[in-house]
This record gives structure tokens, C-alpha cells and sequence, in this order.
């Protein structure tokens, strides 16, 4: 039984309250902003989609934990994105599984057409999957929009490298199109 | 569509009704989880890094740095202007460094990472720094208790002003687990390369056994002390002689799945093995009245059979079985009667009289000739030697037959060392009668290799026949050089002596042991025939050979293959660096004769278009 009904203790608790469920609100609202760009990123770095989807979760429960700090970082996308990818690589670690496919295992079936932008991003994806796992990441960030400046602070890596691999990620995406049969410009039926 | 498009497409995506129940309903997940970590007083974050990635932030080097220990990698830091060298903690360890040593020199890593890495990384990272390109690369890190480590390393060039490079940064992470698993995926798939399951055909015959094999089967019956063999000796009447290979194709159906186990004994005879005695005689008039029908090159086949019992007190072995079963069969075939039933095994004394009757009627009644395969010498495309092969005439047949089924009747008791006696002086002196211009092959069981008196009697053999030692190989087969160590030495030693050369026949079944090889001065290996006839579609069949053919290269030893059917194999084995190539696309056996000249000195079948 509380004997002391302190009214300054029953205020700060309110307070507390009061923060939390607006930092609930807020935090909701830039899930539902960026939920979809983070789970795409970790898609096109891992092809086990449950996966994908657990560590994309945990990278957002980590974002709520941090959320009254994160908030008024430069750019929280970014670092819900920097604590995603090491969770990722984390887990591949742990489970013992390269990060990538080898590309030996890819068989050679006749790979359809894309029909509406959710089979473009899965085939785009697969094709991500296949480069080297730090081409890969500054590809993927760079096709979501992010600035060069930005891409090296969330990978800790040069400018120089982000630079570079672009455009020789660009190059090789565009070969693994080209061995899937995708090589026409648009317009004109393929083959 | 190509890249481009594929990207647009993708880019246009807006979320659906569906999609955005998704995320709501993963957002009230999260919160429900972080309301019970925040009860718990967990903190969901573990060791994360928690800084602000896109904060204000030292040099770059630092934040490169910085970010690698929050990925628990080490890093490496070389700054152009001071040229010193420093790295982490970390990597410190790894190198077996005490934790304190932030400054190293070049030689540090030389010391540590595989010397045959280390000069591949340097000149990569030179080249990065040329060229202004990051590079990856995987090295071997040996650490000082000798354990080997896989570290893959980002190299980075550094730049304050985004243009000129001030230095280099490595991030290093360890990938040992991930490297294994990479060479245990690539060890997997190559093994499934070479070694492809392949399930029999559903509607094909089950094979059937060897004669060693069956042998086997029906020792393992005599064991259990019950069971029957029967042994059918077919005679083709009428029309052409079928060669080997076209009758046991059409018997084999035949024969399908009767009795237990069937196995072929020689060219003409076939057996089953019961393990019910009952079910013989009955499954016997069934199989037999089923071959009547068969017709090979328009002749018709007539079985004789025999049926031995697997009972009595004393229990023979399998290939003793099978003598008696041959025996039987002959019986049958001289009384004119389908199926000749003994009530047992014969008794040891009676069948060895048997065996020695036969032998000595097939060398004394000249039942017995010669033929010779030519053997083409790859590098000079030109057939260079020949091999004596022994071939039987039973009486009442036209065609010479195989003499598996004699040799194995032979090899029971000494009417071998009879019969390779006959092969060695005969040979000698066909080979006395000609030019000696080629290099004979002739086979020499491990019988008589062991029988006393046989060195001197080949010596005796040269001279009656004025035979130059050099022009003759003996062929010998391992499983018999093994059990006869010894006396395989003591020939070994005086044929090669005078200037015979040895060879190992079958290479590579059996018995086989490369220890042979360092205890006989042979000076060439025939490859079996087994690892040859599926050469251009068996890639282990292709690294076996090649290694073979390597490693008695290395040796001094000469090669040969067996088994050559076609040209493109003779130019496979060519390539695979084998001397010697035997086989139908050189040549089938043909009659050895007195003055075979003529026949000699014919080039290889196959077309000189090949070489």
C-alpha cells in the first residue's frame, strides 16, 4: 500500500506517460514512412524473405528504444537503415549462411517479364542479391534516393568507394539483365 | 525491357490496401514488443552503436574507423603524409600481437598474412591506389599457433577534399565460416559433377554378374548349406557365330529375374543360382524352352544345362560349383540330353581330373591359338606394339571364343602354368618367325609367375626362339602380384634382367594398390578398361586417367589404355597425356600368324584424320 500519495511523484509519472505515448505516435508515424523502403533494402541484401522480415522488426524495435534521441538525428532514416543492415549481417553470420547466392547455383529457366512493379522489385532484387554484399548495400541505398555523402556515413565507407561502386554495381546488374534475357529497351517485345 | 525499365518499374510501386494493413499491423508489433522489453528492463539494442551515423564527424578516416569497431571488424590505416602504418586492437590479436602495438610496419603484415597472398594483395592494393578504386580482397592470416584465419579486407583510399587521396583505409573482417562454406559448397558440386547418381533405367534387365561375382553368390549359398545351381551352355545353330557382347544382350531378358542370382561364366555359358533346390529343375525346362525362342544373328540357341545341388558333407567353393556346373552342361550336350542333375558336388579329386582332361586336350589338340591386338603409340600415331591375347576353339565351333570361362577352370590347379607355358613358347616362336619389329605384350598369370622354374624357362624360350628380350612385355595383374609378392620379385628381377619390360595389367580395379608400382620395376601401366569406355562423358573418369597418367609420368612409367572404342577417345587420351591406346578404334584381335607382317605393320582403323 503506497502511503504517501505524493502528488509530485503521481505528476511525473503522468509526464512520463504523456512522453511515451508521444514518442509512440511519432515513431508510429515514421514506420509507416519508411517500413517499406527498410524491408526493401534488407530484400535486396537477402533472399530468405522471413528473414528479411524478422530482422527488419528488430531493427525497429532497436529505433523505438533509441526513438526520443533518434528523432532529431540529421536523417533517422539512414540509421534505422545503418542498424537494419548490421542486424542483418549479423544474423547471416549467425546462421551460418553467406550473405549471397552463389551465382552457380542459379539455374538458367526463362525468367518472365516483370507484370506490375512488386515482380520488377522481387526480380531487381534477386539480381541485387548477387553482387558483392558492400555493392550491393550502396547500390540499393542509392536507388532509394540517398546521397552519396549520406550512403558512406550509413556504410562507414569512403566517398571514394561509394563513387566507385555505383557505377561498377550499374555494370554488373546490367550483365545478370542481360544473362536473363533482359536487353531491349522498352517498347519492344523481348527476343 | 532491360535494367532501366525493370528499375522504373519497380519505383512505381504504391502500397496497397493490403500493404498498408501490413505495416500497421507490424508497427503495433513492435510497439507491443518494446512495451514488454521496456517492463522487462531489457535493452533491445545489445552492443549496438547508437550514434547518430550522419552527425557531425571527425575526418573520415576516424568515421571509417569508428564504424568498422561497430562491426566488430578490424580496420588497417595507412596515412600518405606521416607513412605510418597503424591498426585496431583487434587485428593486433589476430596477428598474435599484444593489444598494445597501435604502430606496425609492412614487415608485420608480410610475417602474418600467406606469403603466397601477400604479394597478390600488395600488388592489388597498388593497383587501387593507381587507378583510385576501392578494392576487396580476401587474404590468409596465419596466426602464431599456426591456425589459419580468412580475412576479407576493404581497402578504401581516404580523401579530405573528395579528389586527392590522402591515405588508405582497410576494413578487415573475418570470413573464415563463411570461406569454408563457400569451398565445402564448390567441394559438393564438383563431387556431384563427377560422381552423378544416376538410377538404372526402370525397364532394364537387372546386369548380370561377373563370374568372380557369381562365384561369391554361391559361396554365400553353400554357407547356408542349401540351394541349387544351374549352368546352361548355349550353342548357336545355324547362321553366323554371335560374337560376345550380342549374346549375353539377348539372354539377359531372358533370364530376366529367375532364380536368385544370374551371372555369365564365359562366352556361351550362363547361370542362375537358386536358394531353393526345389524351384531348379522346374524354373530350368521353363528357361530353357524361353531360349529355344531366342534367335542372335540369325541363329537359333540350343541350352544344354546342368544343375548341382549346394548338398553333401564336404562344402566346395563357388568356383568349384561352377566347374561342376560346366561339367554337367557338357555331359548334357554329350548324352543328348536337355538337363543333366548331379546329386552334389563332385568330389575334389574327380574334378580336378576333369579340369586337367580339358586342359590338356585344348593345348594337345590344338584347341588353343593366338590372336594380337594392335596398341597405337599416341605421340608417334603409329601402332608400335601388339597384344598376345589367348583365344579357345571348342570342338564342333567355328569361332574362337574368349577363354574366361577355360582360364578360370584352369586357375583352379596348375593346368595354368600349362597353358601359359604353351602361350609363352608358341608366341616366342611365332614372334622368332617374324621381323621383330613391333613390341609384344604377353600375359602371364600369378600362378605361374609363382611357379618355380618359370624365369628360367622364358629365358630358355628366347634364346630356342632367337628373340630379342627387348621387343617382349609380360603382362601381369595385380591382384596375383600380391598375393605372390616374392616370386613376382624374383621373375620381376630376371626377366628384366635380360631386357623384358613388365607391365601391370587392369589397373585400377580390383585388388589395386600403388605399392606395386615401387616394388616392381614395371615400365608400363594399362589403365582398365573400366575408367576408358565412358571417357568423353565422365569427367571422374577423365581426372582419374589424367592423374594416372601424371603421376606415372612422374614415376618413369609409360602408359596404356584399354578399351579404346572410338576416335574421339583415342584423341581424349591423347590429351590426357597417355602413351598407349588399345581398343576397337585401333584395331580388334586379329589371327597371330606365323609371318604377320603384313598385318603389322597396318596402320591404326581409325582415320589419320584424327592425328
Amino acid at each position: 500500500m503506497r502511503v504517501v500519495g505524493s502528488a509530485a511523484a503521481d505528476g511525473d509519472e503522468t509526464a512520463e506517460t504523456l512522453r511515451e505515448a508521444a514518442l509512440d505516435a511519432t515513431f508510429s508515424g515514421f514506420f509507416t514512412r519508411h517500413h517499406a523502403a527498410v524491408e526493401r533494402y534488407l530484400h535486396r541484401l537477402e533472399a530468405d524473405r522471413g528473414m528479411v522480415e524478422d530482422v527488419t522488426q528488430e531493427a525497429f524495435l532497436a529505433v523505438r528504444a533509441k526513438w526520443a534521441d533518434v528523432q532529431h538525428y540529421t536523417d533517422p532514416r539512414a540509421w534505422a537503415m545503418a542498424v537494419a543492415r548490421n542486424m542483418l549481417r549479423d544474423e547471416q553470420k549467425r546462421r551460418g549462411r553467406t550473405p549471397a547466392l552463389f551465382f552457380d547455383d542459379i539455374g538458367m529457366p526463362e525468367v518472365p517479364a516483370p507484370a506490375d512493379p512488386a515482380e520488377a522489385e522481387d526480380l531487381l532484387a534477386s539480381w541485387i542479391q548477387l553482387l558483392p554484399p558492400r555493392m550491393g548495400e550502396v547500390f540499393s541505398l542509392s536507388l532509394d534516393g540517398m546521397a552519396d555523402r549520406a550512403i558512406a556515413l550509413t556504410l562507414g565507407i569512403s566517398h571514394n568507394t561509394v563513387r566507385e561502386y555505383k557505377v561498377e554495381a550499374r555494370r554488373k546488374l546490367k550483365h545478370l539483365a542481360e544473362a536473363d534475357g533482359f536487353t531491349t529497351p522498352a517498347g519492344r517485345r523481348r527476343r | 525491357m532491360n535494367l532501366d525499365d525493370v528499375i522504373a518499374l519497380a519505383s512505381a510501386r504504391t502500397p496497397s490496401h493490403l500493404d498498408r494493413a501490413r505495416t500497421r499491423r507490424a508497427a503495433r508489433q513492435v510497439l507491443d514488443a518494446y512495451a514488454r522489453t521496456a517492463a522487462d528492463g531489457r535493452d533491445p539494442l545489445g552492443d549496438l552503436d547508437a550514434g547518430d551515423v550522419l552527425g557531425p564527424q571527425a575526418d573520415e578516416a576516424g568515421r571509417i574507423t569508428r564504424a568498422a569497431q561497430s562491426a566488430r571488424a578490424g580496420w588497417l590505416r595507412w596515412d600518405r603524409a606521416t607513412g605510418r602504418l597503424t591498426w585496431s586492437d583487434a587485428m593486433s590479436q589476430t596477428f598474435g600481437y599484444p593489444a598494445v602495438t597501435p604502430v606496425i610496419t609492412v614487415d608485420v603484415l608480410a610475417a602474418g598474412v600467406h606469403p603466397e597472398d601477400f604479394a597478390e594483395a600488395e600488388a592489388a592494393v597498388r593497383r587501387g591506389w593507381r587507378d583510385r578504386v576501392p578494392v576487396e580482397l580476401t587474404v590468409r592470416v596465419v596466426r602464431p599457433d599456426g591456425a589459419l584465419r580468412y580475412a576479407h579486407c576493404l581497402v578504401e583510399l581516404l580523401s579530405d577534399d573528395g579528389l586527392t587521396p590522402t591515405g588508405i583505409v582497410a576494413t578487415v573482417h573475418d570470413i573464415t565460416r563463411r570461406e569454408l562454406d563457400r569451398q565445402e559448397h564448390d567441394r559438393r558440386r564438383r563431387r556431384e559433377r563427377m560422381a552423378p547418381h544416376r538410377p538404372p533405367a526402370a525397364d532394364a534387365p537387372p546386369a548380370l554378374m561377373t563370374r568372380a561375382g557369381f562365384a561369391d553368390a554361391v559361396d554365400l549359398a553353400a554357407h547356408a548349406g542349401t540351394g541349387a545351381v544351374l549352368v546352361m551352355s548355349l550353342e548357336p545353330v545355324g547362321g553366323a557365330e554371335p560374337e560376345a557382347g550380342a549374346l549375353e544382350r539377348a539372354v539377359t531378358p531372358v533370364l530376366g529375374g529367375a532364380g536368385d542370382a544370374r551371372g555369365s561364366l564365359g562366352m556361351f555359358e550362363f547361370a542362375v543360382l537358386f536358394r531353393d533346390p526345389a524351384a531348379a529343375a522346374p524354373a530350368a525346362a521353363e528357361l530353357q524352352r524361353r531360349l529355344g525362342t531366342v534367335t542372335v544373328g540369325g541363329a537359333r540357341l540350343r541350352a544344354s544345362a546342368g544343375l548341382v545341388p549346394l548338398a553333401g558333407p564336404d562344402r566346395p567353393s563357388g568356383h568349384d560349383v561352377l566347374l561342376d556346373g560346366e561339367w554337367a552342361a557338357a555331359e548334357a550336350h554329350r548324352r543328348r540330353v536337355p538337363l543333366h542333375s548331379l546329386p552334389g558336388p563332385r568330389p575334389a579329386a574327380r574334378r580336378e581330373r576333369a579340369v586337367r582332361d580339358r586342359i590338356d586336350a585344348a593345348v594337345r589338340g590344338g584347341q588353343l591359338c593366338l590372336y594380337a591386338q594392335p596398341i597405337l603409340d599416341l605421340a608417334l600415331h603409329e601402332v608400335t606394339r601388339h597384344e598376345i591375347l589367348l583365344r579357345v576353339r571348342r570342338p564342333g565351333r567355328t569361332a574362337p571364343e574368349l577363354p574366361a570361362a577355360f582360364l578360370a577352370a584352369a586357375e583352379r590347379g596348375d593346368g595354368i602354368v600349362t597353358v601359359d607355358r604353351w602361350v609363352i613358347d608358341r608366341s616366342l616362336a611365332l614372334i622368332g618367325q617374324g621381323p621383330q619389329t613391333s613390341q609384344f605384350q604377353i600375359n602371364i598369370s600369378g600362378r605361374t609367375l609363382s611357379h618355380p622354374g618359370t624365369a628360367a624357362y622364358v629365358l630358355d624360350a628366347l634364346r630356342r626362339h632367337d628373340v630379342d628380350p627387348r621387343r617382349i612385355t609380360f603382362e601381369i595383374t595385380e591382384s596375383l602380384v600380391i598375393t605372390n609378392g616374392t616370386a613376382a620379385a624374383e621373375f620381376a628381377a630376371a626377366v628384366t634382367a635380360v631386357g623384358c619390360e613388365l607391365a601391370l595389367d587392369d589397373f585400377g580395379t580390383g585388388y589395386s594398390s600403388l605399392g606395386v608400382l615401387r616394388a616392381l620395376p614395371i615400365g608400363l601401366l594399362k589403365i582398365d578398361g573400366g575408367f576408358v569406355a565412358g571417357l568423353s562423358g565422365s569427367p571422374a573418369d577423365r581426372a582419374i586417367v589424367s592423374s594416372l597418367a601424371g603421376m606415372s609420368r612422374a614415376l618413369g612409367v609409360r602408359t596404356a589404355a584399354e578399351a579404346a572404342e572410338d576416335p574421339a577417345t583415342v584423341e581424349l587420351l591423347r590429351d590426357l597425356g597417355v602413351d598407349f591406346a588399345q581398343g576397337y578404334a585401333i584395331g580388334r584381335p586379329h589371327p597371330f600368324a606365323a609371318s604377320p607382317a603384313a598385318d603389322l605393320t597396318a596402320g591404326p582403323e581409325l582415320g589419320r584424320a584424327t592425328g
